[in-house]
């Protein structure tokens, strides 16, 4: 096959140990640089953003922060790049990196400032990039795991089926208890919002209207609805079945928000950043 | 009275309808007879709005039947027009059921068992063959139909589908998301369909979307209902619709009883015809896709040439200035029946072929003119195709930087018959060896040659089981030296999962694997573990060959259709002493044998625990036919954020329309095999696309040339892996990019839907696959584009070795 030096390695390995955690080690390097510098120098005043070495920490820092930044464009540029996993691997380390080099910048100097705020603006970004370099490592497994070789649509489609089963199984009886049973396939342990996708946990839905409905059916047997045993239990099945669908779909839910929510935080604040240093840089520049 | 005309055409397609035009203006008394009740019906069926393509470009059209590229409903028109003005005699509803006779004294039975007589008969009847009824009673009611166009122009009906083939499936999957589906199926699975559509329908029916009737056949229709015989008795089905999809039956039978002899029993042969399109009937022509010629131009032009030699006026061939051309560099000026002789008397390949065979293979085929020296091609090049030395000689060079041990291939033989067999890279360099005029054969003639003419296959079986012991064995050896082993030897062939040799069996034999692969498993503990993969062009089964007695101590499996040659134990043995370097390739076997099961004991015991199961892995892999790929699409989902950068890498850098389906892929374990061209060494896929569109690139992709493509959907049927689709190239939807959509994209919010195209303006549909993005710099978009490291393309025989070696922990 064609072969060019940028193609990827043909074979699965997490974007952590890219290349042998090569920029990882990079990240390192420089960061234990930049603390070795801060140590054994003593410029004329306070450690600042404005001595000879405090220059070249906010120089590289804003390099830095923009060659980050820039990662938003790039993972959208498809075709006859190198490949995307070694800029991931790169971003997550050497936006690490960033913290230290950052706050040595500072020199430890924080007020109610543009200044502070840009810094405060970066500690976020970074935070949020954290969780989010986390949840990469993390979730897609567990999603595999409770997808189970299934996929969304599949466990759409088997709900559906499962659901309307329910609905004409619930007709043999009387209203009540099919105004229950409707009820219950009604119930997705609450909505498939956002915010629930972020901080919700397992719904319980045996707690709900599924948990009604079974309680229900069960006191039909003999007793007030004067049911068979056989009657019920297909029910009963099925509505148990159609609650570990839905657990299993909220999970994933829970999974993929997860995945992506993190950026609303990553993203809009690093716009936010990247203004807040403009006027920073030019605020130094204009009032020195 | 019984009708009586010169000439009756059978089948108002292109060919048919060509010749009928002719034969009016030529004054001659013909009839044409056409079964639907409009003309061309195999055009006429195509989508509506299709874009029909008028290839081979270069080819002129003879006669005044109109054609050119345009679309279909405009091609009918002109031809009801040409049809209409030529005053051709013709009678449509009037299927020919049976035909007899020969030169002047043939029958034609008609519906009604009218009889119609002819002198001479031009048979133009294509390859759609009758749609196969279902033979029950009550069949005939209107609401039981054989085709369907639009699915979305039912709704909330009850609808049962007889036929559990691709068609079936396909429709019963299209329907059921609007109405109440049942499909009937005679077998108990649909093992006989494409693994694509088989994960569909299971999926479907698990979820209760379409019910399914196994082991089922139709007894009876009756008013809304459909009774079945099941195995557990009779059972009945409430429908609005019944949709029958059981194929059509090729016209072959239909022919056969007509005394038209096939030279074998492939179904992909033609009967043999003169150069005249007759046929072993004398007075019986046959024309268009019914004598092997797939495209429209050339059935107008047959049917045209036809007429105008029976009215004594006769034109020469439309590809008469076609083949001056391609003999031109050669044979500067020389006419070309002359060259056709000439090719006839000097490449034996192509001496068994008649004149018209020989003039369609040569407008495909290359002649070449060599000074000594000149290279015919690169080890390592993808090319597939078979080359014939008509004067002259080739050296092959085995070793390149030893040109003196060259192997010598004379005049009148050939060479490169593995690269057409097997679609691998060329296994050495050759170059000429004296002054040659050498012929270049496609691997897709030469397919067509194989199965119209026996003895070509014989022969190539023959020189290649040769080559492939003498390269395998003792290469620097004269081939002499070892006709003794080679007469040991035997072509075999296995299907998919067959057992080549059994764990246990006695070393009796040692093996090449010339085409396909194959695994190689032991049990242990109880439990079958995947020990190796064994590519095309390997040599195995060799271990123990030294020993008395031994036994094999794995076994080793097809993973698709295999040919292998064997070697007996014996005959090896017995050349042992005469030829020492027999011996040490045995010897060294037996050492990176024993290498390669340290290394993977060593690789195993720094694990914990066994997360992914391999040999499930394996045979799963297997099963979903990763054993032919070159180069497979594989996603970690371990890994996997399911971010859909892929796909959206390969939509933006192939018009819009991804190549790569994550969701429609099978799963097992955490591994996702997405549905995407696996590039198999013996693409299915190319076995007859009528304009060459789809090829195999010199680096080994392989891909659809969008000019040529005629969308005609024969690549995406024989796909079994369903990773063509047939689209409008112009639907993929660039989206806009602004920093709003990227905002939006970023955060993970849906971004505005773009705006949907006009489905209803005329189109164009051609075949879309992956090409490996061989013209976007060189790696898989996919894969550069993926942020985790889970998506990989890989070739199995990496992908396996890598799991061996326990790394797909
Ligand atoms: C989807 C699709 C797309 C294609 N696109 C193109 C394209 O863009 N360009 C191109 O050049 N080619 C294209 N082709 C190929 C082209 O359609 C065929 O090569 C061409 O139709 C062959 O013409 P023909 O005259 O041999 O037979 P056909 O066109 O198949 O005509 C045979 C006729 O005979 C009739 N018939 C059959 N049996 C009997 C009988 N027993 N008695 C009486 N009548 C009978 C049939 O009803 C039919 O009308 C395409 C094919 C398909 C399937
Ligand atoms: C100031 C520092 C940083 C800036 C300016 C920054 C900026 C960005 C931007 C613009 C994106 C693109 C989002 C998109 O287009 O979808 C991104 C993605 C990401 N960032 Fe950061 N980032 C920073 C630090 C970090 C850190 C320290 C980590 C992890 C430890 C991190 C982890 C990630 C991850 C996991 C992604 C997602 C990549 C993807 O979806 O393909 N980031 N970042
Ligand atoms: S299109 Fe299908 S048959 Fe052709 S190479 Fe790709 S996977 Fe194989
Ligand atoms: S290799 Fe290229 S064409 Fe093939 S699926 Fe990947 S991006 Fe698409
Ligand atoms: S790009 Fe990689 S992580 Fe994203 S969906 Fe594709 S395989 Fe999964």
């Amino acid at each position: 096959m064609a072969s060019s030096a940028n193609e990827p390695v043909s074979i699965h390995r997490s974007f952590l140990v890219w290349r042998g955690g090569y920029y990882g080690k990079v990240a390192l390097a420089l960061s234990a640089l930049a603390i070795v510098g801060y140590w054994i120098d003593h410029p004329s005043g306070p450690p600042n953003g404005g001595s000879w070495l405090g220059y070249a920490y906010g120089t590289i820092g804003l390099g830095l922060i923009g060659w980050l930044a820039w990662f938003g464009i790039r993972r959208r540029r498809y075709g006859g790049q190198g490949p995307l996993e070694g800029w991931m691997s790169a971003h997550v380390y050497l936006g690490l990196a960033l913290i230290v080099i950052a706050t040595l910048h500072t020199g430890f100097r924080f007020h109610w400032n543009v200044h502070t705020l840009a810094f405060v603006l970066m500690a976020i970004v970074i935070l949020s990039g954290v969780f989010g370099a986390y949840a990469f490592v993390r979730y897609p497994a567990m999603m595999t795991t409770n997808r189970a070789g299934s996929t969304l649509k599949t466990m759409a489609a088997e709900l559906a089926s499962l659901d309307q089963q329910c609905r004409d199984l619930a007709l043999t009886f009387d209203d009540e208890v099919a105004a229950l049973v409707v009820q219950a396939t009604e119930d997705y342990g609450g909505k498939f919002t956002f915010r629930e996708g972020l901080l919700g946990r397992g719904p319980n839905l045996l707690a709900g209207a599924t948990g009604a409905a079974i309680a229900k059916l069960r006191d039909q047997v003999g007793g007030v609805g004067n049911a068979q045993p056989a009657e019920v239990l297909p029910l009963v099945q099925n509505l148990t079945k159609r609650a570990t669908v839905v657990v299993k779909m909220r999970r994933d839910w829970r999974y993929r928000a997860q995945l992506l929510l993190w950026r609303a935080v990553h993203v809009p604040l690093t716009i936010a950043l990247v203004i807040a240093l403009g006027i920073h840089v030019f605020a130094v520049f204009y009032y020195r | 009275m019984t009708e009586h005309y010169q000439v009756a055409i059978i089948g108002s397609g292109p060919g048919g309808l060509s010749a009928a035009v002719t034969a009016a203006e030529q004054g001659l008394s013909h009839v044409l007879l056409e079964r639907t009740n409009h003309l061309s019906d195999t055009i006429y069926k195509y989508q509506k709005g299709k874009k029909v393509m008028a290839h081979p470009m270069r080819l002129p059209l003879q006669g005044s039947m109109p054609f050119e590229e345009g679309f279909r409903e405009g091609i009918l028109e002109n031809w009801n027009i040409a049809a209409e003005k030529s005053g051709a005699h013709i009678r449509l509803n009037a299927e020919v059921r049976k035909m007899s006779g020969q030169r002047g004294s043939f029958q034609l039975t008609l519906p009604g068992d009218e009889i119609i007589t002819a002198d001479e008969v031009i048979l133009a009847i294509g390859l759609q063959g009758n749609l196969r009824k279902v033979p029950v009673p009550g069949a005939d009611r209107e609401w039981v139909q054989y085709q369907l166009d639009d699915p979305d122009a039912y709704q909330n009906e009850r609808i049962a589908i007889i036929g559990a083939g691709d068609a079936g499936i396909e429709n019963a999957i299209a329907l059921a998301s609007h109405n109440e589906v049942s499909i009937v199926n005679r077998q108990p699975d649909f093992s006989r369909a494409k693994p694509g559509n088989v994960a569909a329908i299971e999926k479907a029916i698990r979820s209760g979307q379409i019910r399914a009737y196994p082991n089922s056949a139709p007894a009876r229709i009756d008013d809304e209902a459909l009774i079945l015989d099941t195995a557990e008795g009779q059972s009945i089905v409430p429908v609005d619709r019944i949709i029958a999809r059981l194929g059509a039956i090729p016209p072959r039978k239909f022919l056969e009883e007509a005394g038209i002899k096939f030279p074998s029993d492939d179904p992909a042969a033609v009967p043999e015809l003169n150069e005249t399109y007759e046929c072993n009937v004398p007075g019986l022509y046959i024309i268009g896709a019914l004598a092997g010629f797939t495209l429209i131009k050339q059935a107008v032009n047959q049917g045209h040439e036809i007429i105008r030699r029976m009215a004594g006026d006769p034109i020469p061939p439309a590809d008469e200035d076609l083949l001056r051309q391609r003999f031109d560099p050669a044979f500067p000026g020389a006419a070309v029946n002359d060259v056709l002789t000439y090719l006839r008397e000097h490449v034996p390949v192509l001496a068994g072929l008649t004149m018209l065979q020989l003039r369609e293979a040569m407008l495909e085929s290359s002649i070449f003119r060599f000074a000594k020296g000149d290279t015919v091609f690169k080890r390592g090049d993808y090319t597939s195709s078979l080359w014939n030395i008509a004067e002259g000689s080739a050296h092959v060079l085995i070793n390149e930087a030893r040109p003196d041990m060259a192997v010598r291939i004379g005049t009148a033989e050939f060479f490169g018959e593995l690269g057409l067999i097997s679609g691998r890279r060329r296994s050495a360099t050759v170059i000429a060896g004296e002054p040659a005029v050498m012929v270049e054969i496609p691997r897709r003639t030469m397919r067509r040659l194989q199965a119209s003419v026996k003895a070509i296959k014989a022969e190539l079986d023959r020189v290649a089981m040769r080559r492939i012991v003498h390269t395998g064995l003792a290469r620097d050896r004269p081939i002499s030296d070892i006709e003794d082993v080679i007469a040991g030897a035997e072509l075999k062939r296995y299907k998919a999962f067959e057992t080549i040799c059994a764990e246990g069996d006695p070393v009796d034999a040692l093996y090449f694997l010339r085409t396909g692969s194959a695994t190689v498993t032991r049990v242990e503990n109880g439990r079958e573990v995947a020990l190796n993969y064994i590519a095309a062009g390997s040599l195995f089964g060799e271990r123990g060959l030294l020993e008395d007695g031994a036994t094999r101590a794995a076994t080793i499996r097809a993973t698709v259709a295999c040919e292998a040659v064997r070697v007996d134990a014996t005959v090896v043995r017995a050349s042992m002493d005469r030829m020492p370097e027999l011996r040490a390739i045995f010897e060294n076997a037996v050492q990176s044998q024993l290498d390669q099961t340290v290394r993977s004991a060593l690789a195993r015991a720094g694990q914990t625990q066994n997360k992914v199961d391999e040999t499930a892995l394996t045979s799963f892999l297997m099963k979903q036919g990763v054993g032919e790929a070159t180069n497979a699409f594989i996603i970690d989902e371990g890994l996997c954020t399911r971010c859909g950068n892929c796909e959206s890498a390969c939509a933006s850098t192939h018009d819009g329309i991804s190549r790569v389906n994550r969701d429609a892929g099978q799963r097992a374990m955490s591994v996702l095999l997405p549905v995407a061209c696996r590039h198999c060494e013996n693409p299915h896929c190319m076995s007859d696309c009528p304009v060459d569109a789809i090829t195999r690139a010199p680096t080994g992709e392989v891909f659809i040339n969008q000019q040529t493509c005629i969308g005609c959907s024969n690549c995406a049927n024989n796909c079994p892996y369903g990773v063509i689709n047939m689209v409008d190239p112009t639907s993929g939807q660039k989206e806009p990019q602004n920093w709003l959509t990227w905002l939006l994209d970023s955060v993970g919010l849906p971004t505005p839907a773009p705006k949907p195209h006009d489905h209803n303006a005329p189109h164009a549909m051609k075949a879309v696959k992956c090409d490996l993005c061989k013209d976007t710099g060189g790696s898989p978009s996919c894969v550069a584009a993926c942020p985790t490291g889970a998506a990989i393309r890989v070739a199995p025989e990496t992908y396996m070795s890598w799991l061996r070696d326990g790394r797909g922990q």
